[in-house]
Parts: structure tokens; C-alpha cells; sequence
């Protein structure tokens, strides 16, 4: 159980988290809620008002079913086919059936896919690793900045 | 299977439901055709669906379709429901609710507004209680009636329907902490109503 004190703020949070009845609380946050309530008439008005809302709302009158509905529900309820249940039992096999050439597509395109991408990137790994030192690049003259002796034309 | 047998039978003809058997056990048989079953079903759970449909819908006749049609659909897609992975008065409160939430699309769609009686809640309670206590009740059911959707159903389902956070969670379609949250913000909301009304009064 929690030894830290409650603000009369989280008691409030706690307070419609939880519900008025302070043993339906978490138990670590039971100590520390009793603990304000006995100090904080702030605390004390936010329970009863709680437990006011709760008591109402579980006063509420509990309307009448209408004479009859019980009846006609009963006799509303017409033989169900046989094959009809089946189908909406089993209605998800055929129709996991039909969606096996949209799978199948799907797998085969993404598959396809791949290999472009795999291709691609075994270019790209291919140019990063060649070795550019065997080729004669073009300079401008007057670069300044190229290596390999480019300063050997001026 | 019996086919229709149960067709005339009325509320009062119904045959005493057995505690003993099952909401599990009368949905096997339901699923089977039986219909005795499913009046046993009816029976039982007729009223809590009722008044759940009434709260959210706040209209006498729309409750009475609403928990006809709820019926209805427990007896046509007897087969839907699945013993062990959520329990029949769960399946049954979430099948209200949705059915809840068509009927006040169809509404909105064909630009009507709902139906509201607070001032005629058709209630044994309500003859009985004293006046004070109904222009309480009224207030709050105005309060409840003016919360978004789903917290009012949140409260709903924990303080009328008597179920569980997790079961209602189950209904809503969220996960525990989120109806936690939905009972914060809506208990918030009563409780500020509620004390106006009493510093009012």
C-alpha cells in the first residue's frame, strides 16, 4: 500500500475512475485516500457526491415491458432452414476459398517485387565497390582541388 | 425440434425457467431450432433488455423494437455466438447496443431526431416514488441523456445492467482502462450535474 499522500485533485480522478465505494479501489490506493478523507472536508464533499450520483443512478426506475412484447418476440421467432444456417455458419469457408487467387497473387507479385529491389541494390553495391582509381576522370583546368595530379598541367 | 409449438404461447404461458439450466445450455439448444429454449432465453432476460434499450433510447416504443429486434437476432444468429469466448448476456447487451446505434444512424441520415420521453417513463418505480425523488430522476435521466454515447452506455452497463468493467469493456468494443475512462468523464459530468441541481433546489 502506497504511503504518499493524495491531492484532493487525483482523490477526484480516483474518485470517478474508480467509483464512490472505496473498497472497489485499488488497494494501494485505498490508505492514502482514507487518509485524505479524514483531513480534506474537500475530499469529503467530492465523496458524497459520488456516492449521491451513485445512489441515483442506481434508484432509477427500471421502466415496464409492455404486456405482450414477450409474446410476440416468442412468436416472431419463425423455423430457421437448415441449409440457411449452414451457409451463414460456414459462409466464411467459400469465401476464404475465393480469396485464395487474390493471396496467391498478392504472394507472387510481392515476391517479384523483392527480387527488383534485391537487384537493384546488388547494382548499387556493385558500383560502390568498384575501384575508380583505373579510370581517367576529366578535370577542368585550373581545378584546384582534384587529386592525382592535376596540379601537374598548370 | 420443436417448430411451433411456442408460436402462441404468451408471456405468462411461458414455462418457469429452470435456474438451474444455463444461459450456455439454452443457446446449444437454441442453436438447434428449439424454441422452447429460446422462450426460456426470452424469459429470463426480456426485462434487463428492455429497460437497457429504453435507457438509450429514452422512447418507449423504439425500446420495445429495439429488445424485439435483439431477440430476433439472438434467434437467426444463434450460430454466431461462441460458448466460452464472451458470455451470453454480454453477447446480448452488445447486440442492443449496436442495434441501438444503426437505428439512430438511420435517423440521422434521414434527418430525424430522436424520440425522447423523459416525461412519460413508463415505470412501476416511478408511480411509487415520491416527487422529489422524480424530479431527481428526471434530472438526471436528462443529464445521462445529454453524455456522449458511449459514456452513457459505460454507465449504463456498470450501474444498471450490473456488470463488470471487463464485460462492459466487452460490449463497447474497448479495453478496460478505456472504460475507465469513459466512467471518469462521464461520472464527472453526473456528479457536477447533480450538484447544481441540489444548490439549485
Amino acid at each position: 500500500m502506497s504511503n504518499k499522500p493524495f491531492s484532493e485533485r487525483e482523490f477526484e480522478d480516483l474518485l470517478d475512475r474508480h467509483g464512490a465505494d472505496l473498497t472497489h479501489w485499488p488497494p494501494r490506493d485505498q490508505g492514502p485516500a482514507n487518509q485524505l478523507l479524514e483531513d480534506s472536508p474537500t475530499a469529503q464533499a467530492l465523496l458524497a457526491d459520488a456516492r449521491h450520483l451513485q445512489a441515483a443512478l442506481q434508484t432509477l426506475p427500471t421502466p415496464t415491458t409492455p404486456v405482450g412484447l414477450q409474446g410476440r418476440i416468442v412468436a416472431n421467432a419463425q423455423p430457421r432452414l437448415a441449409w440457411l444456417d449452414w451457409l451463414t455458419t460456414n459462409a466464411w469457408r467459400p469465401a476464404s476459398l475465393a480469396c485464395v487467387p487474390l493471396l496467391l497473387g498478392f504472394v507472387l507479385g510481392s515476391g517479384v517485387a523483392e527480387d527488383t529491389a534485391d537487384l537493384e541494390d546488388s547494382v548499387l553495391v556493385a558500383f560502390a565497390d568498384a575501384d575508380f582509381a583505373d579510370y581517367e576522370l576529366p578535370t577542368e583546368v585550373g581545378g584546384d582541388d582534384g587529386a592525382d595530379g592535376v596540379g601537374d598541367e598548370r | 425440434m420443436d417448430t411451433g409449438a411456442c408460436a402462441s404461447k404468451t408471456r405468462d404461458s411461458v414455462r418457469p425457467t429452470s435456474a438451474a439450466t444455463t444461459d450456455e445450455e439454452l443457446m446449444a439448444r437454441v442453436m438447434d431450432g428449439d424454441r422452447d429454449a429460446y422462450a426460456m432465453l426470452v424469459n429470463r432476460h426480456l426485462d434487463a433488455i428492455h429497460a437497457f434499450a429504453y435507457r438509450l433510447t429514452l422512447n418507449a416504443e423504439d425500446a420495445a423494437d429495439l429488445a424485439q429486434e435483439t431477440f430476433l437476432r439472438v434467434w437467426h444468429r444463434a450460430s454466431r455466438w461462441r460458448p466460452g469466448r464472451v458470455k451470453f448476456t454480454t453477447w446480448l447487451h452488445r447486440i442492443t447496443r449496436n442495434l441501438s446505434i444503426d437505428a439512430h444512424r438511420r435517423r440521422t441520415s434521414r434527418g430525424q431526431a430522436a424520440n425522447v420521453d423523459v416525461e412519460t417513463l413508463p415505470s412501476q418505480a416511478a408511480a411509487d416514488s415520491a416527487p422529489a425523488n422524480s424530479e431527481l430522476h428526471k434530472a438526471l435521466t436528462q443529464a445521462l441523456s445529454e453524455l456522449p454515447e458511449r459514456q452513457r452506455t459505460a454507465l449504463l452497463l456498470c450501474h444498471r445492467q450490473g456488470m463488470s468493467n471487463r464485460d462492459a469493456a466487452t460490449v463497447l468494443g474497448v479495453s478496460v482502462d478505456a472504460l475507465e475512462s469513459l466512467l471518469a468523464r462521464g461520472r464527472r459530468t453526473l456528479r457536477r450535474e447533480l450538484r447544481d441541481y441540489r444548490e439549485a433546489s
